[in-house]
C-alpha cells in the first residue's frame, strides 16, 4: 500500500452485504418514488414535466443556484467523509442535502410565482408538490453525476500519483544501485585478485566467493527498505574482510553486537556505507592504522573511528552516503542520524528499528 | 497483469451477457403472464451494476450514484427504443420490449464497465 495524499479510495472496504441491500434498496425505492410515484401525482395534481421545467428555466438564477448548491453539496460531504468509508452516511448526507435544496428551490419558485400573482398562497400544494418533485429529480441528476463525476477525477489523479511515485522509486533505486557498484570499489577488489591470483590461490578463491557474496547482498537487498541487524553485519564482515586484504594491518574492526539484538533492523548497506566512508576519507596504513568500531548504545547502532584525514578527501567528498542514509531513514521512520565529530574520533549513529 | 486483465474481462462478458439474458427472460416472461416487469428489471439492473462497480473496487455509494443513473437511463431508452422498434421495424410489442431490454442491458453493462476501469488504480 502506498500513501499518499490521495490514499482515500485506494484502500476501500469491502461493504458487507448488508450495506449493499440497504443502497440497493433506496436505488429502488427512489426510482420508484420518482418513476411510478410521478405517474400518480401527475394524474391527481394534473401536471406536466413541461410545466415544471419551464417554470424552472424561466427562473435561470434559481436553476444556477441550485446546481451550485448540489455541486457544494458534493465537495463539502467529500471534505468530512472520504469515499468508500462511510457509505451510508454519505448517502444519507446527500440526500437529506438534496431535499433541503430541492425543498428551498421549489419555496423560492413558488415566492415569486406568488409576487407574479400566478398563485394564491406560497404554501398551496397544486403547484408546490409538482414543483418539488420536478426539481428533485433535477437536483438528483446533478448530484449523482457530480459524484461520480468528482470520483472519477480522483481516482485519475491517484493514478497518477501511483505513476509518479513508481517513477520516483525506480530512479531511486537505480541511482542507489549505482551508488553502491561502486566503481572504484570493484577495480580495487579486482586488483587484489589478480594480486592473490598469482601469489596465493586458495585466498584468491576465498576473496572471490566473498566479492561474490557482496555483491549478491547487494542486488538481493535491494527491493528491501530495512534489513535485520545480523544480515547486515556479516555483509559488513564480509566487506571489512574485502577491504581487508587490500589494506592488511592499517585496518582494524571491533565489532560488539550482542545477539539479543539481530532481530532489529536498519537500511540496508547502512554499516558498509560508513565503513566505506572511514577508509575513503582516512588515512590507512599499517603503521597508523584506522580502527573501525561497531557497538550497540541504547537504540542505536554506532559506527566510530579515529580522525586521520586524507588531504585530497574533501575534494573527492560530497557527504553523499552520509545524506543517503539520512534520506532513507527520514523515509522510513521518520529518524534522523546522529553524527558526533571530535578530534580524535568521528562517530555515526543509526537508529535501530 | 495481463492475466488478471483477461480474466475480469472474461468475468465482466459472461456477466453483462447473463444479466442481458435473464432481463430479456424476465421481461417476455412478465409480458406473456400479463404483469408489470418494470420491478424485476430494475432489481436486475441494480444487481448488475453493483457486481460490475464492486468487482472493480468502486465505493459503494458511487455504485449507488451509478445504479440511479443506470436505473433512470434503462427506463427512459427502453421505453424510447421500444417505441421506436415497434413503429419502425412493426416489430410486436413484447418481442419489440424483450429486445430493446436486452440491447438496452448490454448497452448499460458495457458503459459501467468503462466507467468502472477509467484509470482504475492498481494497489
Amino acid at each position: 500500500m502506498i500513501n499518499s495524499k490521495y490514499g482515500s479510495t485506494r484502500l476501500l472496504r469491502n461493504p458487507n452485504l448488508k450495506q449493499v441491500l440497504l443502497l440497493a434498496m433506496a436505488v429502488f425505492s427512489i426510482r420508484f418514488l420518482i418513476v411510478d410515484g410521478l405517474q400518480s401525482i401527475q394524474k391527481v395534481y394534473s401536471f406536466s414535466y413541461s410545466d415544471i421545467f419551464s417554470q424552472l428555466f424561466y427562473s435561470y438564477t434559481l436553476l444556477f443556484f441550485m446546481i451550485f448548491c448540489d455541486i457544494w453539496l458534493i465537495r463539502l460531504i467529500n471534505r468530512v467523509y472520504d469515499y468508500g468509508k462511510t457509505p451510508l452516511i454519505r448517502t444519507l448526507l446527500e440526500l437529506v442535502g438534496l431535499m433541503i435544496i430541492t425543498l428551498t428551490g421549489s419555496w423560492l419558485t413558488n415566492i415569486r410565482r406568488f409576487f407574479n400573482q400566478e398563485v394564491e398562497s406560497i404554501f398551496e400544494a397544486n403547484s408546490f408538490i409538482p414543483l418539488f418533485i420536478g426539481f428533485f429529480m433535477l437536483n438528483l441528476l446533478t448530484i449523482v453525476t457530480t459524484d461520480l463525476i468528482i470520483y472519477m477525477r480522483r481516482r485519475q489523479q491517484e493514478s497518477l500519483a501511483i505513476e509518479i511515485e513508481k517513477k520516483n522509486r525506480a530512479r531511486d533505486q537505480y541511482a542507489k544501485l549505482k551508488s553502491q557498484l561502486n566503481p572504484h570499489f570493484l577495480f580495487n577488489s579486482l586488483n587484489v585478485l589478480d594480486y592473490l591470483v598469482h601469489t596465493d590461490t586458495n585466498r584468491a578463491s576465498s576473496y572471490l566467493k566473498k566479492l561474490a557474496g557482496v555483491y549478491r547482498y547487494l542486488l538481493n537487498k535491494e527491493e528491501e527498505d530495512c534489513v535485520y541487524l545480523q544480515e547486515e553485519v556479516k555483509f559488513a564482515n564480509s566487506y571489512f574482510d574485502l577491504m581487508k586484504e587490500r589494506f592488511d594491518k592499517g585496518l582494524l574492526l571491533e565489532l560488539d553486537i550482542p545477539a539479543n539484538y539481530n532481530k532489529l533492523k536498519i537500511v540496508p548497506c547502512g554499516l558498509q556505507t560508513l565503513i566505506e566512508n572511514a577508509t575513503k576519507h582516512n588515512i590507512v596504513s599499517p603503521d597508523s592504522p584506522l580502527l573501525i568500531e561497531i557497538f550497540i548504545q541504547g537504540d542505536w547502532i554506532v559506527v566510530r573511528n579515529n580522525i586521520q584525514p586524507k588531504f585530497s578527501s574533501h575534494k573527492d567528498s560530497c557527504g553523499v552516503g552520509l545524506a543517503s542514509l539520512e534520506a532513507q531513514y527520514l523515509t522510513l521512520c521518520q529518524q534522523s542520524i546522529v553524527i558526533v565529530k571530535s578530534d580524535k574520533s568521528f562517530e555515526v549513529k543509526l537508529p535501530l528499528i | 497483469m495481463k492475466d488478471n486483465s483477461s480474466k475480469d474481462l472474461r468475468y465482466i462478458n459472461l456477466l453483462i451477457h447473463v444479466f442481458a439474458s435473464l432481463h430479456a427472460l424476465s421481461s417476455l416472461l412478465a409480458n406473456l403472464m400479463g404483469y408489470n416487469d418494470e420491478v424485476i428489471l430494475t432489481a436486475l439492473t441494480i444487481s448488475m451494476i453493483v457486481l460490475i462497480a464492486t468487482r472493480y473496487s468502486f465505493p459503494l455509494e458511487v455504485t449507488f450514484a451509478l445504479a440511479l443513473l443506470n436505473c433512470f437511463a434503462g427506463f427512459y431508452l427502453g421505453n424510447l427504443g421500444a417505441t421506436m422498434i415497434n413503429s419502425i421495424v412493426g416489430l410486436d410489442g413484447i418481442l419489440a420490449n424483450v429486445l430493446t431490454t436486452f440491447v438496452i442491458t448490454e448497452f448499460l453493462g458495457w458503459i459501467t464497465y468503462l466507467i468502472v476501469t477509467t484509470k482504475r488504480v492498481q494497489a
